[in-house]
């Protein structure tokens, strides 16, 4: 054979690019941690409640649900889709769980109807992407309104109140020890969709199908099952955080996770994953929870409202992006 | 300072690029009226000399003279306002606009306020376009055109402008061998209006038929410059990659492969159809066996690929690989039956490019390197190794990430991420498109060598002498159908050109595309 070693010019030139482009992505994934600690650092001299052992639990739990949905976000946007209706979905499951705890059903019973709820949404999401082939903006920003829709109908607006110890203690309200039930299944589906981001098949497909969708297919990626697998994956996350917040609110709220999908969607991308497809971070994404869950709860803690936070977290998601896409 | 050099004149021209010298004191002159080539290896400093005359780059040192005298060209703008135009490969046109507001764009003529005069640029694009004999329509949209009449509107445009230089980079790689012959007429249309034409082509057959002096560049240097008459292709070619390769590549033009006698066919496919686009295709593949699939771009080859591999659904027909029928067609089921396709565009189909080496490479394979669907990272590390040694890929770093890689290399990259998997039948669609003569040897080489392992080969490419030394069979497509048959022993370029010519003439299309006899009228 004969050897041709490519020492052209555009190859050198190539490398040289590559270094600068390789230490820019490196820089960045350390600007999320800095970002965090720096946040972290300028709340606790703004105000003497932040930095304690109690307001620190408190964020953790705050921050659970938003992480835990935007676990499975990452799925979703490294596939290259997108599901806005998180926070509607949520709101459904809740209520629905509420609906059997209500009639005095178990709580495993009322478990597997939020799950259920939260599955059957990211199908109908999923399905709709796949085989319709409408693209998931518009078919999740559709079900986003109809899942909203259809909790508001059912609880009459009102909140649906119940008594479960059980229910309660196992989802949002207990703790082991002296960490909250919360923060211990943030911390099972971070490990479990670390696990199956890095080391498993699905994985590697997810990232492949949102890399180059066409050279996947070629590949052997079946990749309309992968985008319906990452569309029930967030609605079932969109499940576990309505039973979350049904437990640490004691009642179902067809109001609850309004704007969620904003605080989502922010952390995963602040955290590093590409909202064009093909590259995530797991890790990055709690990192990004937990800058959003310091900000909501520090700006509460200094005093300023929902009303600039929203504003300030818009912002946050705008200059994300723009970073990102320029480093990337 | 009057330097008496033709129409322009680069003298001494050096690049460096971080430190790299990508030319170093090249001297170019161009004739007025006269085609051009500039040739050379991928690397060799072609496209750098020619972005220092568009004003793409800055030269470090050096001066460039059009008419004898000396000009500065800083930017692409000032180079056109010097009347010198660069027909890109990836054509820089608007789809959506017709051709004439293409031609206009930028400079729109205008009524008061500022109001766009459609009519007068249409009545002069129709103008321009008559006095070069280019047969478009101003007002078609260029996305309603094929890609050599929107070569043809960029040439066009390049004229308005006034350009006195052209500069045309690899224009027939995307055309059909009759699209060619109509860019050529045009070519040589346009050097005996006086336009001087720098023409950028790997394909040595196109220079011989149309260049009166050629430079070859190598490494960054200027190798010589030559009458075409008077130097011979395998001199150009050896000038270019400063060895005797093609010697290599020639010797074995006949494959010395022998077929073995007797076997059921590797690959069998009966009546395979789908509706418009494939008719009663059959044909069988046995081992060791190099079979070309020829015809013209939109004949139905790349079908025929995209149908076998389960990429695209048929209506009706049948698949065995070694006698058992292929049921759920899809390119995973394929590829557990050892099938596999390496696609034509690597960018499109082939690559992931913000992904790794590795993670390119085995992608397909994953399935086999892991259990109860945990990666096993090991097996992968070793999968990617392999490959980036046995197809010497550089830099030979499995975690690069493939965007920042040479072009012949991420081809190298696709090639291994298919063979990794030790596959059966091996279809490659266009394996060496857009490749340097260096690589395609060393490509050609790869598929003769895979052979003697036994795998079986569907070889599509529209690169005649290519497909001719290469395959044992060859089948010859045109409409969808397979329209004959030719043996290694028989074929010659003319007779596989022939058949495909006998099928359009029997259509009676032949008038409909053909842009050269209506020229004439």
């Amino acid at each position: 054979m004969i050897s041709e070693p490519s020492k052209t010019t555009e190859a050198r030139d190539n490398t040289h690019i590559s270094a600068t482009a390789v230490m820019r992505t490196r820089l960045r994934q350390w600007m999320v941690y800095l970002a965090l600690i720096a946040l972290m650092v300028a709340f606790t001299f703004a105000s003497p409640q932040f930095l304690t052992s109690s307001n620190l639990l408190n964020i953790a739990k705050q921050t659970a649900v938003v992480s835990i949905i935007g676990l499975a976000m990452t799925f979703v946007l490294t596939a290259g889709e997108i599901d806005l209706s998180i926070g509607a979905v949520m709101a459904l499951s809740s209520v629905m769980a509420s609906f059997v705890l209500r009639d005095g059903g178990h709580w495993l019973v009322a478990s597997a109807a939020g799950l259920l709820t939260g599955a059957l949404f990211g199908l109908f999401n999923g399905l709709l992407t796949t085989r319709a082939k409408i693209p998931s903006f518009l078919v999740t920003l559709g079900s986003m309104g109809i899942a909203r829709g259809i909790a508001l109908t059912i609880t009459g607006t009102l909140t649906i109140v119940f008594i479960n110890d059980d229910f309660t203690e196992i989802w949002g309200a207990g703790s082991l020890g002296p960490i909250p039930t919360m923060v211990i299944w943030m911390a099972v589906v971070f490990v479990a969709t670390y696990f199956l981001y890095k080391h498993t098949i699905i994985g590697r497909f997810v990232q492949a199908t949102g890399g180059n969708l066409m050279a996947a297919r070629f590949s052997g990626v079946n990749t309309n099952m992968v985008k319906l697998f990452t569309l029930i994956m967030s609605g079932l996350a969109a499940g576990l955080g309505g039973l979350l917040m049904t437990a640490r609110l004691y009642a179902g709220r067809p109001y609850v996770g309004e704007g969620l999908e904003l605080d989502v969607i922010a952390a995963v991308i602040l955290g590093g994953t590409s909202l064009f497809g093909g590259k995530g971070t797991i890790v990055g994404t709690l990192v990004g929870a937990f800058i959003i869950g310091v900000l909501n709860n520090g700006l509460i803690l200094l005093g300023i409202g929902t009303n600039v936070q929203l504003i300030i977290k818009g912002v946050i998601i705008i200059a994300a992006v723009f970073f990102a896409e320029k480093t990337s | 300072m009057g330097v008496d050099h033709g129409v322009l004149f680069m003298k001494d021209i050096s690049k460096t690029f971080s430190g790299v010298k990508a030319l170093t004191n090249v001297n170019f002159d161009l004739r007025p009226g006269e085609i051009h080539a500039l040739v050379g290896e991928n690397g060799a400093g072609k496209s750098t000399l020619m972005k220092i005359l568009t004003g793409v780059y800055e030269m470090d040192t050096g001066e460039i003279f059009l008419d004898g005298r000396r000009v500065q060209i800083r930017n692409v703008h000032e180079a056109r306002s010097l009347g010198i135009s660069i027909i890109f490969q990836e054509l820089s046109q608007i789809p959506q606009l017709t051709v004439a507001q293409n031609i206009f764009l930028g400079k729109e003529l205008q009524r008061a306020f500022g109001i766009v005069n459609e009519r007068a640029m249409i009545r002069q694009t129709k103008t321009l376009l008559d006095a070069y004999q280019i047969r478009l329509n101003p007002t078609t949209p260029v996305a309603q055109l094929r890609t050599a009449e929107r070569q043809l509107a960029e040439i066009a445009k390049a004229l308005s402008l006034g350009s006195r230089i052209v500069i045309m980079d690899e224009p027939t790689s995307s055309l059909t061998l009759d699209e060619a012959e109509n860019l050529f007429r045009m070519v040589k249309a346009l050097s005996n209006q006086g336009v001087g034409i720098i023409y950028i082509s790997h394909r040595m057959d196109e220079i011989g038929k149309l260049a009166d002096r050629v430079t070859v560049l190598r490494d960054g240097k200027r190798v010589g410059t030559f009458e075409a008459k008077e130097i011979s292709i395998d001199e150009i070619v050896r000038l270019m990659v400063g060895r005797d390769l093609l010697d290599v590549d020639r010797k074995q033009v006949k494959p010395q492969f022998k077929l073995p006698e007797g076997q059921p066919p590797l690959l069998d496919v009966r009546g395979l159809s789908r509706a418009g686009v494939l008719h009663d295709i059959s044909f069988s593949l046995k081992q060791g066996e190099i079979l070309g699939l020829a015809g013209l771009i939109g004949s139905g080859r790349s079908e025929v690929a995209r149908a076998l591999i389960g990429i695209d659904p048929f209506d009706t027909g049948e698949i065995r690989i070694n006698g058992q029928v292929l049921g759920v067609s899809s390119p995973g089921a394929a590829l557990r039956a050892g099938m596999v396709l390496v696609p034509e565009d690597r960018h499109l189909q082939g690559l992931i490019m913000r992904h790794s080496v590795e993670q390119n490479i085995v992608l397909p394979l994953i399935r086999q390197s892991s259990r109860w669907g945990i990666v096993n990272a090991r097996a992968c590390r070793r999968i990617a190794l392999e490959a980036v040694q046995q197809l010497r890929i550089v830099p030979p770093d499995v975690t690069k990430i493939v965007r920042f890689l040479s072009g012949g290399n991420q081809q190298k990259v696709v090639l291994g991420k298919w063979l990794s998997g030790k596959p059966k039948i091996l279809i490659l669609d266009e394996p060496t498109l857009g490749v340097d003569v260096g690589s395609k040897a060393e490509i050609h080489q790869l598929i003769r060598n895979l052979t003697e392992s036994g795998i079986g080969i569907l070889l599509i490419s529209s690169d005649m002498p290519e497909i001719i030394a290469l395959s044992h069979r060859m089948l010859v497509m045109y409409d969808g159908r397979i329209q004959g048959e030719f043996l290694q022993e028989e074929v010659t370029e003319e007779k596989i050109m022939a058949k495909i010519m006998e099928k359009i003439l029997a259509k009676g299309r032949k008038s409909l595309h053909d842009f050269g006899t209506e020229q004439n009228h």
